[in-house]
């Protein structure tokens, strides 16, 4: 198993007041497997693919991830785990708007420390693969909503992480493009055999999804 | 090695990306840039002027009076006697001649000084004189402004009058003043001389009663060979400590005593108040410098949170997200203080290329022109402060942002 998730439970505090977003979720997501996390708007989904990413600090239950406790490891592990392991997909797409898609690709391979030579291979497969190689020197504002999430999935591939984690990756997209998207994604699961996880409550996200993981208010409806 | 290229190229790609960032909110760069240039521009300029001043009022001191410092008999300058005159220096000749053998000396002058009253025939009027070498310091005491008649020079019977005294005795040049004074042996003498000039130094209370005379009639009116003082003219100003250490260790008997220590009142008061005015008022123009900054820079960075929580998301630590906002802010700062260190440097030398002309200072009777002196450790140092000011405003802005949750950051809009 990838992630080991027990008894999770997560709140926020608005107007110091209590939020409830998981209470007391346990899953499992093996090496390889494509998982949809889905449910209705504030079911607690993005704040689980939070939590799997590392990104939201721990507040009680338990996430073996790769074996460790991720409680009990440091900042500095945790960013190391983030930075070779993981690989994001936001919604807004989350691009560098200064950067050409080329350098967006590149700029977290030179926060790995892959070497150049290598770093530059990996650009330019990664963008190969989702059909923008020739728009490679083009700024995020020079390209559609649709080719940013390509490149934003290109970047998050060519980490070549364990895990994929997408949150809401189709939203922002018309179906066509969103169905693009989602062929980029299990195509690259397949290149790399990454672990894929997606939190959306999009249908055509859902029929293509090897398994899917309801929440609602913040538990599990069922798998 | 391969570790330290690829450091030094992750380096320079977070150098390229706050290169880059510059030019996302092009009005808000524009408003730091404008910020740290003005700053740094004003301190530069202040600096300038202030240095201005003070070479001015150095300038005044050294070649309108003192030279760059005097020789006197030990502890004469520090005791009031009786008769000074028996503590003069008694052996010129000797004094001289060792004098014009050192490196550091361009010139000596001889002085004696004493209190005597003048007269027009209707007229009487004290006076403070000066016996002088007209002719040596004709060349050096440059910065007198004679205003009528010349200069005091080979003249055997001449006397140059103070504005002040020359106003009161109703004299110009040409006419002829008899000077009255006691003999060293108390015994009243008087020699009559001829106005060739009439001087004012913009020192209201040293105009209205300072004149000079040749050191021979001062000599033969006081009846004694002796000098009571040697103003030393030398080749360069800042020679005066090697001066200094020669002269003490040649001449057991004398001691020598700098401008700035004789023009304490005017000279190092005015210098040490001047560096402590600026002192104050470059804290204040740093301050407006580091606030402003921080509020167009907390702008921005606050509303790149969501990117911040981007970089964090892909592996960043908060230290590496702080580090590439503080790259942008060396960057302005960097460029913001070398355009307004040019900028300054070209309004300096177009616009007031003439100095600035300024109202009479305290103690003064004259305007004066101060130029604005610039030179390259200010520039490096205007440029350091104004650089460093972007750093702090911008640590100040964006440590509050770096240290953010980084689910925090990417839910902010």
């Amino acid at each position: 198993m990838i992630y080991r998730a027990r008894d999770l439970h997560f709140q926020y505090w608005l107007d110091r007041h209590p939020v409830p977003a998981l209470r007391g979720v346990s899953l499992e997501i093996a090496e390889g497997e494509s998982l949809v996390l889905s449910g209705p708007s504030g079911s607690g989904k993005s704040t689980l693919l939070s939590l799997l990413g590392l990104i939201e600090p721990m507040q009680a239950g338990s996430i073996r991830f790769l074996g460790e406790e991720v409680a009990a490891i440091s900042e500095d592990r945790r960013n190391g785990l983030r930075r070779h392991e993981i690989g994001f997909i936001f919604q807004n797409f989350q691009l560098f708007p200064t950067l050409s898609a080329e350098e967006n690709v590149e700029y977290f391979l030179i926060r790995q420390g892959i070497p150049t030579l290598e770093r530059k291979k990996r650009v330019k497969h990664a963008l190969e693969s989702v059909g923008l190689w020739n728009r490679r020197h083009h700024r995020p504002l020079e390209l559609s909503g649709g080719q940013r999430q390509r490149v934003a999935v290109a970047r998050a591939a060519a980490k070549r992480p364990k895990v994929i984690l997408a949150d809401e990756p189709t939203a922002s997209l018309d179906q066509q493009t969103g169905r693009e998207i989602l062929s980029m994604l299990d195509a690259l699961r397949s290149e790399h055999r990454a672990t894929l996880v997606i939190a959306s409550h999009d249908p055509m996200v859902l029929e293509r999804a090897g398994r899917i993981y309801r929440l609602a208010d913040g538990l599990e409806v069922n798998s | 090695m391969r570790k330290l290229t690829e450091r030094l190229w992750r380096a320079a790609w977070v150098m390229k990306l706050a290169a880059r960032n510059l030019f996302r909110q092009p009005r808000r760069t524009f408003a730091v840039l404008l910020t740290v240039g003005l700053g740094s521009a004003s301190l530069f300029l202040f600096q300038g002027f202030n240095t201005g001043i003070m070479n001015q009022y150095r300038e005044n001191s050294i070649h309108a009076r003192y030279g760059h410092g005097q020789l006197h008999t030990r502890g004469y300058l520090e005791t009031v006697f009786e008769k000074p005159w028996e503590h003069w220096i008694d052996n010129y000749d000797e004094v001289a001649g060792a004098l014009r053998a050192m490196p550091e000396v361009k010139q000596i002058f001889p002085r004696v000084e004493f209190f005597a009253l003048l007269t027009n025939g209707s007229i009487n009027v004290s006076g403070h004189g000066t016996g002088v070498d007209g002719v040596e310091e004709s060349t050096f005491f440059t910065t007198l402004n004679v205003e009528e008649g010349n200069m005091l020079s080979s003249e055997e019977d001449g006397i140059l009058l103070g504005r002040g005294l020359a106003n009161a005795l109703k004299l110009n040049p040409g006419d002829r003043v008899t000077v009255l004074a006691n003999t060293v042996h108390g015994s009243l003498n008087g020699v009559d001389l001829t106005v060739t000039g009439i001087f004012h130094t913009g020192k209201k209370e040293f105009d209205d009663v300072a004149f000079r005379i040749p050191i021979a009639q001062a000599r033969k009116l006081l009846d004694t060979e002796r000098v009571e003082s040697v103003a030393i003219g030398l080749k360069e100003d800042g020679l005066w400590d090697s001066f200094s250490r020669r002269a003490a260790a040649e001449f057991s008997t004398l001691t020598p005593t700098s401008f700035a220590v004789l023009d304490k009142v005017y000279y190092q008061n005015s210098v040490d108040w001047l560096k402590s005015q600026f002192g104050i008022i470059r804290l204040i123009i740093l301050s407006i410098v580091v606030l402003g900054i921080f509020n167009v820079v907390a702008t921005s960075i606050f509303e790149r949170k969501m990117e911040i929580g981007n970089l964090r998301a892909n592996g960043d630590s908060s230290m590496d997200v702080l580090l590439l906002l503080l790259a942008e802010g060396a960057v302005m700062g960097v460029v913001g203080a070398l355009l307004g260190i040019g900028g300054a440097w070209a309004l300096n030398t177009g616009l007031f290329a003439d100095g600035i002309l300024m109202p009479p200072a305290p103690g003064l009777t004259r305007q004066f022109h101060v130029r604005i002196e610039l030179d390259v450790l200010t520039a490096v140092l205007t440029f350091g402060l104004g650089s460093v000011c972007c750093l702090v405003a911008t640590l100040l802005a964006a440590w509050r942002v770096a240290k953010l949750g980084i689910g925090d950051a990417l839910r902010s809009i």
